[in-house]
């Protein structure tokens, strides 16, 4: 059975963008990157992964559960940070990461600690979240995404905003959680960053699944993620023309 | 985590937002204060909203339940329903594994616990300063436990009401303006044309009053609690459905 399982999603919102016929297999330990220009459907489909939009056709697996169909079993074991961290702003990290350890009846207290001393939050864990940069929003969203321990990480744009060393320190962090054996599906528009973290990459445009491929092969291959990108995106454009 | 563990865990979270905002803890402070400034105010022989300690918990119940009650409901249901939605801070909760419909009931749950303070608060206090001053002999404690428990019910509707609203409006200011103009609309309708009085559920605030008098009218008691139970439902059902079913 694979982690993740998504067959023949659609998804067309009233502007005509969306994702279309969308099919994808992540089996556990993977790393997978999902790559593609703003707009071209990476939050929309972990949207629907997560269940906060639904789908027009197609179905998702997580862990052989349909998120839509029983959220609670599908997202046990998932922890996903979608289009922007989302925290309460008038609450504290300490907080905030205490309002997400409730919905875990395995969570503890002391987990709250060690993963706010993870993410470099440790010192302003008592200021209103509302008061963090950028930055220290982004790890607060990450830190609430971890709590759980989750077995399954989606993560749309994680260091979006960030400055180098905080995407230092994000990759740094989603590195530690693929040490760990956790299967990992990330979203960005930044070949480089997928080809840092990456084992997979999943080529999305326009709402639709150009190519996946293995990032050692398509190193070898093509020499850079870019690379291979830009082939894809130029063959298709020779096709259509 | 099982159906109603998982329901506790919510309300608990919930409960801790509501209480960390300031303006909910002032806001129960600024009831409890009216509610003191109140009685002084009938200390004054001859004062201008006419209060006296005799029956002072039924005058506060009344106040609650036509204005602060419904005032609380309309901030809440606009700052932890609307609010959230707009803000995507509702994706917090609605990305954990929770069902949908559970974060809607511990959201109506936890508004309702609020309300329950303020109606317990207000029956306390004002119950304690009308002994103080009046003695035992101005009310019935019991009658007026009653009053109180029958006045929660007509703010019940009201929250599956608001329920309703913030689940079909796009942020907190639209959500609080229309459960305000819902009200209100309610209330002139039910004034201008008294025939439809009965069918209006606002008909129904006063509800706790009905059971002072020496006689109590069951028969409209009851068909005022069925009722606000079928506009309760019929709330609830459209709430349920949108909130569900909502794209974030």
């Amino acid at each position: 059975m694979s982690t993740v399982e998504l067959s023949h999603l659609t998804k067309l919102y009233k502007n005509g963008k969306g994702i279309k016929d969308l099919s994808l297999n992540i089996e556990k330990g993977q790393v997978y990157g999902l790559l593609g220009p703003n707009g071209s459907g990476k939050t929309t489909t972990m949207k629907i992964m997560t269940g906060l939009i639904h789908s027009d056709e197609g179905h998702v697996k997580i862990f052989g559960e349909d998120p839509g169909e029983d959220m609670e079993k599908a997202m046990q074991h998932v922890g996903c940070l979608v289009e922007s961290p989302s925290y309460y702003p008038y609450l504290t990290a300490k907080q905030n990461l205490e309002i997400v350890k409730r919905l875990y009846p395995d969570c503890s207290q002391a987990s709250i600690g060690h993963i706010l001393e993870q993410v470099g939050l440790s010192a302003c864990q008592n200021e209103k979240a509302e008061k963090y940069s950028l930055g220290m929003k982004q790890r607060l969203g990450l830190a609430m995404t971890l709590l759980s321990e989750p077995e399954l990480l989606i993560l749309d744009e994680p260091s979006n905003g960030l400055d180098i060393e905080g995407m230092a320190d994000v990759r740094g962090i989603i590195r530690e959680q693929a040490k760990k054996g956790r299967t990992i599906l990330i979203s960005s528009h930044l070949a480089g960053e997928i080809e840092q973290i990456c084992t997979d990459v999943a080529i999305i445009r326009e709402g639709t699944l150009l190519s996946t491929e293995k990032v050692p092969k398509l190193l070898t291959d093509y020499g850079s993620v870019e690379n291979y990108y830009l082939t894809l995106v130029n063959n298709r454009k020779e096709l259509a023309s | 985590m099982n159906g109603m563990k998982s329901i506790m865990g919510l309300v608990s979270c919930e409960n801790q937002k509501i209480f960390r905002q300031r303006k909910y803890q002032v806001y129960l402070a600024v009831v409890a204060l009216i509610v003191i400034g109140g009685a002084a105010l009938s200390m004054i022989p001859g004062n201008i909203l006419s209060f006296t300690m005799v029956n002072y918990p039924y005058t506060v119940l009344s106040m609650l339940g036509y204005v602060f009650a419904p005032l609380a409901i309309f901030m809440l249901s606009s700052d932890f329903l609307s609010g959230e939605m707009a803000s995507n801070e509702i994706k917090v909760l609605l990305t954990r594994p929770v069902a949908r419909h559970k974060v809607l009931l511990a959201k109506i749950i936890s508004i309702a616990g609020y309300i329950g303070i303020i109606l317990v608060g207000g029956f306390l206090v004002s119950s304690i300063l009308s002994i103080a001053l009046t003695g035992f002999s101005s009310f019935s404690i019991l009658t007026a436990l009653i009053a109180y428990v029958v006045g929660f019910f007509p703010l019940l509707t009201f929250i599956a009401m608001s329920a309703m609203i913030a689940s079909l409006s796009k942020s907190g200011t639209s959500c609080f303006s229309f459960c305000l103009f819902a009200y209100l609309g309610s209330m002139v309708l039910g004034l201008v044309f008294s025939t439809l009085s009965p069918a209006l559920f606002t008909s129904y605030l006063g509800m706790g009053n009905m059971v002072i008098g020496s006689v109590i009218p069951v028969s409209r008691l009851l068909m005022g609690f069925a009722i606000l139970t079928g506009y309760g439902l019929t709330f609830l059902s459209v709430s349920g459905l949108k909130f569900v079913s909502r794209d974030f």
